[in-house]
């Protein structure tokens, strides 16, 4: 007997993560026999990006892959723990954000009450600039118009630039048109799959904000219990695999990116020194990180503890991974 | 039931609301509503019914159609657009089918900045409608220019169907929007073409009046009164171009110039600036209800998995790269005629898309393609928004005379595409 | 006309006064931004509020003003009993799907408002609002169809849909 289970996410098929999801319901449709089978959605043509967890929590479709950062009043913790400046390696802060998900903390207490079973985070690659002229120090930002979001913009709105709030697919035409200066809160490779080494002429990851988004597959609570404990063990086991499958898949498309951004004539590859980089750091990360904190904190959410926590887990596993930054991979690359 | 049952009675339900007069709107998404609970759980009609129509309408970018619509109805009651057609009178109206063809022209110019269809037809209806009628042009000539003419907007780059295909399959959007400007010229060429090929030939299309040719003096007269119009084309197109706006920013702009220019022209006559406040919220929340209930049907229809069955099934043929081509494209073509364009493309691509690139065949002429069929979505009943949008921006238009008018258009569409499959040297040129 | 249809297009005003304050805050915007880098905080958000509100409130304004669109193909050609009989289906289904989704928009929207549902952006920007404008909207626009319907279940004549819509 086949048990079919809707999938729903607001990410395009071309992206990473959705591979890394194909990759997992392929994986458990074949180890479980046919016993289950996936009806899958993408590109929100089922649930849009605010939709994806509030979706799936009340039963309107059995798992996916969203962002917690559209729920925060849902899952505080999970939708802000992603601050910038705690790491620049993807891949530990995937498993670290994972684990915490799935062990006993606040954190996996949120999943709970929220009706939801975490399977697996992914952590998208570090945060990218791509501008019409070079960012050397923080003064150049001064009066830049970049968009942004989330606490990207923060660290921009205290450095004196002005971030404004706008999709991928405007952004671009804005940021084409010279509407806006510039481009951030992009991925290192999501950036060239919407072409922003074709427009920009400086790109860098400046300030070395590092990863500040995650996605996680999530299971309806319900539907995960009522799936037999052998079928739940078989997707258990496949989850555990997936940050090793993105780290595959993600190394990838770095890749292309970098064949991409080598490919464009226009562009200039700025990197800031490691004093200016202290510089945007020391401005701004205990204020972004502190004002995310209290805030929860002041509602009753453990948000210090967590989060504490969670960079505990990232120095764990970052010595042990081989994940390298896209800049810092382009520039270490032979010509 | 199973999927194919339940398509096949929505598709029933939907004819016969449609037939005892239920509103477009209504009737689509009652019939969505139907399908979701037949085909989903019941958790899941309840959360996609409560959360939808407020998630199809919270997007920014929307607002470019009430500020467009806004800013034709100011032009219109100002007098602005009645100044730059009597410019367009004294150039071309000795010339058949004149006034249409620069109307497609003006479209053409407007879609250089404009992503959206609608925002196109929008903009262009008000202005242009009334003033090919008043110089005795056929209703369907009239409507079928501005509502064809409106999808220039979305194949003339900057283009809003372009970047959804390019995030959606990964192509690069910088090659998709060089590969439109060919097409998009040769369709705006070729709908110029039909509309003088029309208005002298087809009893159903030709004008009612003969216009005699002006002099030298005339036209230089005519053209320098219409000045308020230049300008206001001027700002709306300059700061996109100037990197000033964006054109949801550009949208909001002509609407405030529009208003001074009105508020200086109407001295006074508050009444009718009123109206056009209120004409065009009623005008939005028409066609935003047909946006909502298309949703509503697409998400009901997708529940069904019929669409993506029938795109599998397409795909599977054992046939040359150029049939298998034009199979996927049918289906884009059918779900056009009730289903909107971008909803296709996150729904079909997944499934399309790998099998297109592996029968070889260019994932850049691919999307240009699939482009087409969306424009050609877009003015065929039942649900053709733009027929829809130019309704709301001339109320007294007769929705059946305007997709009578969209004829033509569709098959010069069609002739258009097979010249794009048969000859992709069009598209792919500067590879 | 009749009391509710004048209330309706009441509300189509401030539908109106919507997209004014749409272009009250864009134009400025644009100005500010470009020529001191300023951009008005929350701007983005506060348009989309006043998006779905304008819309929603509109709603209601186009039924008084029988401006949804329809198509007339077969009702045109119909005798007034039929036509009747037509207009009383139509009106019916049309209550049944609006007042559905009033009813699970209005539970959305006390969702929201009860866990502080907030937008993602530059400024966390608060969505309530807007989600209790499209329950707004749509409760109204039920009530309206609700009263077209007892109207001609009375044996009142239906509103004729003239013109394909064109109303007025
Ligand atoms: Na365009
Ligand atoms: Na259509």
């Amino acid at each position: 007997e086949t048990r079919t289970l809707t999938y729903a996410t607001y990410l395009p098929q071309s992206f990473t993560w959705v591979q890394v999801d194909d990759w997992f319901m392929d994986e458990v449709e074949a180890r479980t026999e046919g016993r289950i089978k996936f009806e899958r959605n993408y590109g929100g043509s089922l649930l849009g990006p605010v939709e994806v967890f509030p979706g799936v929590s009340s039963g309107a479709a059995d798992l996916g892959t969203g962002g917690a950062v559209y729920n925060t009043d849902m899952l505080p913790l999970a939708g802000g723990l992603l601050l910038p400046f705690v790491t620049e390696n993807a891949d530990a802060a995937a498993r670290a954000f994972t684990d915490l998900s799935l062990s006993s903390g606040a954190l996996a207490q949120e999943w709970k009450a929220a009706n939801l079973a975490p399977s697996y985070s992914l952590v998208a690659t570090e945060n990218s600039f791509w501008t019409n002229k070079a960012i050397e120090t923080t003064d150049d930002l001064k009066g830049m118009r970049i968009r942004a979001s989330g606490g990207v913009a923060q660290v921009l709105q205290m450095l004196g630039a002005t971030p404004v709030a706008m999709g991928m697919g405007d952004g671009v035409q804005a940021f084409k048109s010279g509407a806006i200066d510039g481009f951030s809160a992009a991925p290192f490779d999501v950036s060239t799959l919407v072409g922003l080494q074709d427009i920009a002429t400086h790109a860098g990851d400046a300030g070395r904000l590092g990863v500040y988004a995650a996605v996680t597959l999530a299971f309806n609570l319900n539907t995960w219990e009522s799936l037999s404990e052998e079928d739940r063990a078989v997707i258990s086991e496949v989850a555990a695999g997936a940050p090793a499958k993105y780290l595959e898949i993600a190394d990838a498309s770095i890749a292309a990116a970098i064949d991409k951004i080598k490919a464009a004539p226009q562009l200039k590859i700025v990197r800031t020194s490691p004093e200016v980089d202290a510089e945007w750091r020391e401005k701004t990360r205990e204020t972004v990180w502190n004002g995310w904190i209290d805030e929860l904190e002041a509602k009753g959410i453990p948000a210090r503890a967590t989060f504490d926590e969670f960079r505990r887990l990232v120095a764990e596993k970052e010595p042990g991974s081989d994940y390298t930054p896209g800049f810092d991979r382009m520039q270490a690359e032979p010509n | 039931m199973t999927g194919i049952e339940i398509a096949l009675l929505m598709g029933a339900m939907l004819i016969v609301l449609l037939l005892v007069g239920t509103p477009i709107s209504f009737a689509l998404g009652a019939t969505g509503v139907a399908g979701l609970a037949l085909a989903r759980s019941w958790q899941s009609v309840l959360f996609l019914v409560g959360s939808k129509p407020f998630a199809f309408t919270a997007e920014l970018t929307l607002i470019i159609v009430p500020l467009f619509l806004l800013m034709g109805h100011l032009a219109f009651s100002a007098g602005i657009s009645r100044r730059a057609f009597e410019a367009a009178r004294a150039w071309v109206g000795h010339i058949r089918g004149g006034l249409a063809m620069t109307t497609i022209l003006a479209s053409a110019l407007f879609a250089t900045v404009s992503g959206t269809s609608v925002a196109t037809a929008a903009t262009i209806g008000r202005i242009a409608i009334p003033e090919m009628l008043r110089f005795g042009y056929r209703e369907r000539l009239a409507a079928g220019a501005v509502a064809a003419g409106g999808t220039l907007g979305v194949l003339i780059p900057p283009s809003g169907v372009l970047v959804i295909y390019s995030i959606a399959t990964g192509t690069r959007l910088s090659d998709l929007l060089l590969a439109a400007i060919l097409p998009g010229i040769m369709t705006a060429a070729a709908y110029m073409v039909g509309v003088h090929l029309l208005a002298r030939f087809h009893p159903g299309f030709q004008s009612t009046q003969v216009l005699p040719r002006e002099g030298w003096t005339r036209r230089g007269t005519t053209l320098l009164k219409a000045w308020d119009l230049w300008l206001l084309f001027a700002v709306v197109i300059g700061s996109i171009y100037a990197g000033v706006a964006t054109p949801t920013e550009a949208a909001g702009v002509g609407a405030t110039m529009a208003l001074i220019i009105a508020l200086f022209r109407l001295r006074g006559n508050v009444r009718q600036l009123v109206s056009g406040f209120i004409e065009t919220a009623v005008s939005t929340a028409a066609i935003f209800a047909l946006i909502i209930g298309a949703g509503l049907f697409s998400l009901g229809l997708s529940a069904t998995q019929v669409p993506q069955d029938l795109a599998s099934w397409v795909a599977m043929q054992d046939v040359p790269p150029t049939l298998l081509l034009i199979l996927v494209l049918l289906p884009f073509l059918f779900l056009g005629a009730v289903v909107d364009g971008l909803s296709m493309i996150l729904l079909m691509m997944p499934i399309v898309f790998p099998i297109i690139t592996d029968a070889g065949i260019n994932p850049v002429l691919f999307g240009i393609l699939v482009t087409k069929m969306t424009e050609i979505g877009v003015i065929t009943p039942p649900v053709g928004l733009n027929v829809f949008v130019v309704k709301g921006a001339y109320p007294e238009l007769r929705i059946s005379e305007a997709f009578k008018g969209c004829i033509p258009f569709v098959v010069i569409e069609l002739i258009l595409t097979g010249v794009l499959i048969f000859c992709p040297g069009l598209v792919l040129w500067w590879l | 006309m009749r009391w509710i249809d004048r209330a309706h297009i009441a509300l189509g005003s401030v539908s109106g006064l919507c997209i004014l304050a749409i272009m009250a805050i864009v134009t400025p915007d644009v100005i500010a931004r470009k020529t001191v880098s300023y951009t008005i905080p929350g701007a983005a958000e506060l348009n989309t509020l006043l998006l779905v509100t304008l819309i929603y409130l509109g709603l209601a304004a186009a039924e008084a003003k029988r401006a949804h669109f329809v198509v007339t193909l077969l009702t045109d050609s119909l005798t007034p009993r039929y036509r009747h009989i037509a207009a009383i289906i139509s009106t019916l289904v049309s209550l049944g799907y609006v007042g559905f989704l009033a009813w699970l928009t209005t539970l959305a929207a006390s969702k929201s408002f009860l866990s502080g549902e907030t937008t993602f952006g530059v400024v966390s920007f608060p969505v309530w609002p807007s989600r209790i404008a499209v329950a707004l909207g749509l409760s109204l626009l039920t009530l309206q169809l609700l009263v077209e319907l007892v109207r001609l279940l009375g044996g009142r004549p239906a509103h004729i849909r003239d013109r394909e819509g064109a109303g007025q």
